[in-house]
């Protein structure tokens, strides 16, 4: 599978997976919402039934208090009876007034004696209908909540009095509503969207967050609204049968009953009824749908926070770990590869080294096999010349030839004897220096007496170009004739025409000596070697009749003189040996 | 050429058993002296043996030893001249030196052994390397015997005759 084909097969997958998530959540973000709703339905339903049942137990309360003044005031003045009244009005709250009006519907006694319209006739005034319904039921009634003159609404409680089936009066008792609602229904949703109320049977409004709306009802007030309350006529219905649930309309928002034509936002509606005696009252908490929402978000965003900080944590320790572990890994993979140069380093060391060993022991097997073959050499040649010699049959010619044989060959066994001495010393480091001061020029003299004959045999010129006041140098005198005898030797005979030059230059501490020839001059590659032992250039040994060890051997003194020996060279134009010895 | 010559020559005897050699030369367009020459070397029914060895100091008494010997003796001082005697000359033996500049003696009987011409001619082995396995190696590229210089001059004799017998 290519690289490309690869890649899009993971997007796609990861596309998948995300959707699949994203539906997920979509899922169950529906399924949660359900849930809190229905949480907060039951618990708004909660608020409401905790209000109506806390404001009827106020008024049933208040209701049993008056029900038992009016069982005591059977046998009691109405002076009692407002003695009476005063203990009750002044150890419970709500009342407005209590006031005791007697058979023919005059206001005969009350207390506090202030609020008291002592000798108002209720027939008169042609307010008798709820007097004339408490006496003839015989029982508390209630009548609906009407307007006071103090303001707000008041609860008038009719109780009528019987002395053994005999009327006596009744008992009005005015609760003041506001009492009532600002105990239960005022606290609920304060400082938060939303707000309780109180409807009557008939729809009129007890208690409603906007004080406007108190005293109105609430399904002529709706049939007048330019909204759409199709959702909330039934409810209201439901309240005013005295039902309990929850339901969904819309209203206005901040209470403000003009915004009421700006449309509004759906509530959620829970809603209780209460009775009291003959009133059925329903009290409804209304709260914002959004209210919810909210929640979930908030609940949500709690969530998230939760979810990212975990996925945070996660996700930054196992980077840590991961960038420790890859640091690690790396740390490792470089001591690793260190490690690995470090062998192969050591591994070509080795390999060098055992290159050399073999070079070396080539060289030493070389060496056997040259100094074999230059020893024997002669001596075979001797031999052979002297069993001629030893045989009879030989003439003078060939006698007088065998004894130069054997004779050069003795010279010449002589010559690599000492060679391979010298090479010997040169090698074990025993090479004795007798160094003292020297005279270049005089050691050069002294060479050139050696090979003074060679050169005028070859007709090749000599120049000695030495400065004058060349300072001496430190030497072994013997040696270094020994080297220059040699020098010019090996110049001489690889020149054909021209000759040999010597020069010297002064340096810091050091004299540099040239020994310039026009011979045939040495290529390049060879140049390194000739100093090597037995190094002989192709054929030199017919020409040279050296050794091969001549230049090794030179190499060895001036080294061992602390001096410098090299060459240089331009084949067919000549060569140039330069040495630097030290100066005295 | 020289082959040529030497057919030629024999070719006219045959005609003219009495030509003489001042006849024989100016028909063939040569020197009269090399074609007495040419005639002495063709009578000449001694044993023939090719010394290379690049020491003039060995060569010359070793050529010597052998002539006192009764073998008629020519010699190369290097591998080339050495292939090259052998073509003409055609030796009985070759007493061959291990040690030579530019072709060694291995090279050298490694030719010859490849050559027709020359792959019969036996060959001795002269050198200084005494070790056993250049002995083996010379051996292996076709020598004969091997003889470690320096050496006993009546045991080269034996030896050359002894491969000389049994090559003969």
């Amino acid at each position: 599978m290519s690289l490309v084909s690869r890649n899009v097969l993971i997007i796609a997958i990861s596309l998948t997976l995300v959707s699949v998530v994203i539906s997920l959540g979509y899922d169950s973000h529906s399924e949660v919402k359900e849930l809190v709703q229905e949480q907060f339905n039951e618990q708004q339903l909660m608020l409401a039934k905790q209000a109506a049942s806390g404001i009827e137990s106020f008024i049933n309360e208040r209701v049993i208090a008056i029900e038992i003044l009016a069982e005591e005031g059977s046998n009691e003045t109405p002076e009692e009876m407002a003695q009476s009244f005063g203990t009750v009005y002044n150890r419970t709250d709500g009342f407005f007034v209590i006031e005791f009006i007697n058979e023919s519907g005059i206001v005969v006694s009350g207390y506090p004696e202030e609020e008291v319209p002592i000798g108002y006739d209720l027939y008169i005034e042609n307010r008798s209908q709820a007097f004339d319904k408490a006496r003839d039921i015989k029982r508390t009634y209630i009548t609906d909540p009407v307007p006071m003159f103090e303001g707000g609404l008041g609860l008038f409680v009719w109780e009528p009095i019987y002395e053994d089936e005999g009327f006596k009066g009744v008992i009005l008792a005015i609760i003041k509503l506001s009492t009532i609602t600002n105990y239960f229904l005022s606290p609920i949703k304060s400082g938060e969207t939303g707000n309780a109320y109180m409807i009557d049977d008939k729809g009129e409004v007890i208690f409603e967050k906007d004080i406007g709306m108190i005293g109105k009802n609430y399904i002529k007030f709706l049939n007048t609204t330019n909204m759409s309350w199709t959702e909330a006529m039934p409810l209201i219905e439901r309240q005013i049968n005295g039902g309990e649930g929850t339901g969904y309309y819309y209203w206005y928002n901040n209470n403000n009953i003009n915004n009421i034509s700006q449309g509004g936002t759906r509530h959620i509606i829970a809603y209780a009824p209460l009775k009291s005696c003959n009133q059925i009252w329903s009290v409804g908490v209304r709260t914002p749908v959004n209210e919810v929402d909210r929640m979930i978000s908030s609940l949500y965003i709690r969530q998230m926070t939760f979810i990212f900080a975990v996925v945070g944590i996660i996700i930054s320790w196992s980077s840590y770990t991961v960038v420790i572990l890859s640091r690690w890994n790396k740390s490792l993979e470089e001591e690793v590869k260190t490690k690995t140069n470090d062998l192969k380093q050591s591994n070509e060391d080795l390999g060098e080294a055992n290159k050399k060993l073999r070079e070396v022991d080539q060289l030493k097997s070389d060496f056997i096999s040259m100094v074999s073959h230059d020893l024997k050499t002669p001596l075979s040649a001797m031999r052979i010349s002297a069993e001629m010699l030893a045989s009879s049959n030989c003439d003078d010619d060939t006698e007088r030839e065998m004894i130069e044989i054997i004779l050069r060959n003795v010279d010449r066994q002589t010559i690599l004897v000492d060679d391979l001495l010298d090479i010997s010393k040169i090698e074990s480091g025993k090479m004795e220096l007798n160094l003292e001061e020297q005279d270049i020029f005089s050691i050069f003299q002294a060479s050139i007496q050696n090979i003074r004959q060679l050169a005028d045999e070859k007709d090749l010129l000599l120049n000695i170009e030495l400065p004058e006041d060349l300072p001496p140098i430190k030497g072994d005198k013997e040696r270094l004739i020994q080297v220059f005898t040699n020098m010019l030797d090996n110049a001489i005979k690889f020149t054909e025409e021209g000759g040999v030059t010597v020069r010297a230059v002064e340096m810091d501490d050091q004299i540099e000596i040239r020994i310039t020839d026009t011979g045939i001059g040495i290529p390049p590659d060879e140049l390194e070697k000739i100093f090597d032992k037995f190094y002989q250039s192709e054929g030199s040994i017919l020409k040279s009749g050296s050794t091969g060890l001549g230049l090794a051997i030179c190499k060895g003194i001036i080294e061992a003189h602390n001096g410098e020996i090299w060459a240089d060279s331009k084949p067919g134009k000549g060569s140039t040996f330069i040495i630097r010895l030290d100066r005295w | 050429m020289k082959d040529d010559i030497d057919k030629e020559i024999l070719k006219m005897l045959e005609e003219d058993a009495k030509a003489s050699t001042e006849e024989i030369a100016r028909r063939l367009g040569v020197e009269e002296s090399t074609v007495i020459k040419r005639l002495e070397k063709m009578a000449d029914t001694r044993t023939k043996i090719l010394i290379v060895d690049d020491e003039i100091d060995t060569l010359t008494p070793l050529k010597k030893a052998l002539e006192v010997e009764g073998y008629a003796v020519v010699d190369a001082m290097d591998g080339l001249s050495a292939l090259e005697k052998a073509r003409s000359e055609r030796p009985d033996l070759i007493l061959l030196d291990l040690m030579l500049p530019e072709m060694d003696g291995y090279e050298v009987c490694q030719k010859l052994r490849g050559d027709p011409l020359t792959d019969h001619i036996p060959i001795v082995m002269l050198t200084c390397v005494g070790e056993v396995d250049s002995k083996v190696k010379g051996i292996e590229m076709g020598a004969d015997d091997y003889i470690t210089k320096p050496f006993n001059l009546s045991e080269l004799k034996a030896r050359v005759k002894m491969v000389l017998r049994r090559t003969v």
